[in-house]
């Protein structure tokens, strides 16, 4: 299966100019050509950059964030969009932390549970309320954030560092869980059926709906694995940092967006490949990692993140015009 | 996202319900806004209706307010902008580091980056075809970050009160950012609902194509709603400023988000065409006067985002499930 699924038949795509040739590779592959230049860059700039332990931090960085940029990315293929992982991720480390003296495989269950149900609740309002994901996110946002800030007064809930549980926070170990998350989600999207129907959703519901998928049903899924993928980060960040703060992941459900463009998916839906999902992170880590080490205002990373959304969309929507006029 | 087709039999309806129906969703944001007056009148037992709490829900209200009206615009031509809340922080730390060269020197300079800012969302959408979720999203990054860069991080202060205009804050006892926003709302509202212009943005909102195709420059109705809210904030930053005395490179995602819900609220449709700067301010009260009366009879302050999710998520229910009776 290709990551195209339904859009443009790969054969559809066959060019006659060497120019549209460039672009279609361009597009295909502009998060693998924007990491590859950076991390040149980066080399060449400093001798830190290309070191194990830089780029390890450079992973560790960008495994927090990666696991929720997973679940956005799933959702995006739908055609639909997540606003709510940031303050989900708060409230599954809020019920995470609190449940923690209970035991840690009950937290873990807890947070996950309450991660599922809320982003099963978002899909179904999306789905049955034919709410615009937009919106029925912008609400789940701030319910999330509100029950957040409730769930103890306002307050920190502080864990225990030495509890097995801490562990899980330390090193290489979110890295690891990273690694683990993309691995599930890659077996899901190219060896199971509702993999190839989160694609084929995103390229177009009403056709995927009449040819007998239960497109509701994969939509309702797609916000349930986000609202996990939110859990699985709310409780590293508990771990790390021993502290759960009803504040967390203020603005992270923009940066995960951002992250998913930048890696090539497109927001209407329907493409977009896995491994742009963890090289946009890769990305936005990296870059803000250089500009540091070379003594740069590290802010500037932001402004080149903002460039590089517009221009990859540009070149994409440049290309798609070049497909229509030709068909 | 997808848009779905109506069927054809959903017109059987006779034009009196229909018209009955119009009348309904025209005013029914004023009706909520009445019912909710009396009803906070009653529960804080008349505390509410004392026009000190008036006035602090309006100031209150009036960054979000005057970003809100910007908002609307964007809204009507089925677009979006996540960028306001950044390009307010952006003009905010700009007026207040050129705040040694006098008060007006500062405003313009913030206001010119804000319209500047706006003015690149505008050509992404309309020149660069990239959608407006993704043009503003990108405006955001970038605007946020020259925030931070300008500022290195850190909030900055007023060195000396700079009043609104001619020397005053207040006139009697009223505050002239409220003053501001009006005037704000105002223009946007005679741009509009008084102008060609106005209707060229909701006929672009309302069908982009037969807008289009009946000779409507739609891109220039598009520049110029992206250019407008660049304004709105603008005048946001100023108001912060004025109301705060300082400002932080940091303070624009929440008002972003604080942006957008008055104007669903408000009942304007999230696909453009439907709605408008009215109903907004209406959106922008009734979400006012709520966290109003929950601090009154305090209700804890903190469940209060989750009760304006729920609101959200019902009125846009109603209203889509209305427009589909329709």
């Amino acid at each position: 299966m290709t990551t195209n699924v339904a859009r443009f038949p790969r054969e559809a795509l066959g060019s006659t100019s060497g120019m549209r040739d460039w672009r279609r590779l361009a597009v295909e592959y502009n998060a693998w050509i924007l990491i590859v230049l950076l991390a040149a860059v980066g080399t060449a700039v400093t001798p830190i950059f290309f070191t194990v332990s830089n780029l390890t931090n450079i992973l560790e960085q960008s495994s927090i964030i990666g696991v929720l940029a997973l679940g956005q990315f799933l959702v995006i293929l739908t055609g639909g969009i997540d606003l709510s992982v940031g303050s989900m991720m708060a409230l599954t480390a809020m019920v995470g932390a609190m449940a923690m003296p209970t035991g840690s495989p009950i937290a873990v269950v807890a947070a996950v549970a309450v991660g599922g149900v809320l982003g099963m609740i978002s899909g179904l309002v999306v789905v049955r309320g034919k709410i615009p994901a937009f919106i029925a996110t912008f609400g789940m946002m701030a319910i999330a954030r509100g029950l957040a800030l409730t769930a103890h007064g306002g307050g920190a809930v502080n864990i225990s560092m030495t509890s097995r549980f801490a562990q899980i926070g330390k090193g290489t170990f979110p890295i690891a869980i990273w690694a683990v998350a993309v691995l599930i989600v890659y077996v899901f999207l190219r060896r199971m059926r509702t993999g190839a129907y989160i694609y084929a959703v995103g390229g177009n519901v009403e056709a995927t709906r009449v040819s007998g998928v239960n497109s509701g049903g994969v939509i309702v899924l797609v916000y349930a694995i986000s609202g996990v993928c939110a859990a699985v980060t709310g409780l590293i960040f508990v771990a790390r940092s021993g502290v759960a703060l009803p504040t967390y992941g203020n603005g992270y459900e923009l940066q995960t967006i951002a992250a998913v463009i930048v890696g090539g998916a497109n927001i209407m839906g329907g493409e977009g490949k896995l491994s742009g999902a963890v090289i946009g992170v890769i990305f936005m880590t990296m870059l803000s990692n250089i500009l540091d080490l070379v003594g740069a205002n590290p802010f500037w990373s932001f402004c080149v993140i903002g460039a590089v959304l517009w221009l990859a969309v540009m070149l994409r929507s440049s290309l798609d015009r070049a497909r229509l006029d030709r068909g | 996202m997808t848009q779905l087709v109506e069927p054809i039999g959903s017109r059987e309806r006779t034009v009196q319900t229909v018209r009955l129906r119009g009348w309904g969703s025209k005013y029914a944001i004023w009706i909520t806004l009445a019912v909710l007056v009396v009803a906070a009148e009653i529960v804080s037992k008349g505390v509410f209706l004392d026009g000190q709490n008036v006035l602090n829900i309006l100031a209150q209200n009036s960054v979000a307010g005057t970003l809100a009206v910007g908002q609307t615009l964007v809204i009507l031509t089925a677009g979006i902008d996540l960028s306001l809340g950044s390009i307010t922080a952006l003009a905010s730390m700009v007026v207040l580091l050129m705040q040694a060269h006098g008060s007006l020197t500062a405003r313009l300079a913030g206001i010119g980056v804000a319209l500047a800012c706006g003015l690149v969302n505008g050509l992404l959408v309309t020149k660069g075809r990239v959608p407006p979720f993704v043009a503003t999203l990108g405006m955001m990054q970038v605007a946020l970050g020259l925030a931070y860069v300008v500022s290195n991080g850190y909030p900055i202060y007023e060195d000396k009160h700079a009043t609104l205009l001619f020397g005053l804050d207040k006139v009697g006892p009223v505050p002239l950012i409220i003053g501001v926003w009006a005037i704000v709302a105002v223009i946007a509202w005679v741009i509009t609902r008084r102008t060609s212009y106005g209707a060229y943005v909701y006929a672009t909102g309302g069908n982009e194509r037969a807008a289009r195709v009946s000779g409507i420059r739609t891109d220039r109705a598009k520049l110029f709603v992206y250019v407008f809210a660049g304004f709105c904030a603008g005048v946001a930053a100023i108001i912060w400023i004025n109301r705060l005395g300082y400002s932080a490179p940091n303070i624009g995602a929440s008002l972003t988000l604080g942006s957008i819900a008055p104007v669903f609220v408000g009942g304007t449709s999230p696909f453009g065409g439907v709605g408008g700067v009215a109903n907004t301010i209406g959106g922008v009260l009734i979400m006012g006067i709520l966290i109003n009366v929950m601090v009154l009879v305090g209700i804890n302050v903190n469940i209060q985002q989750a009760v304006e999710g729920v609101i959200i998520l019902a009125v846009v229910y109603m209203f889509i499930r209305q427009q589909r009776a329709r």
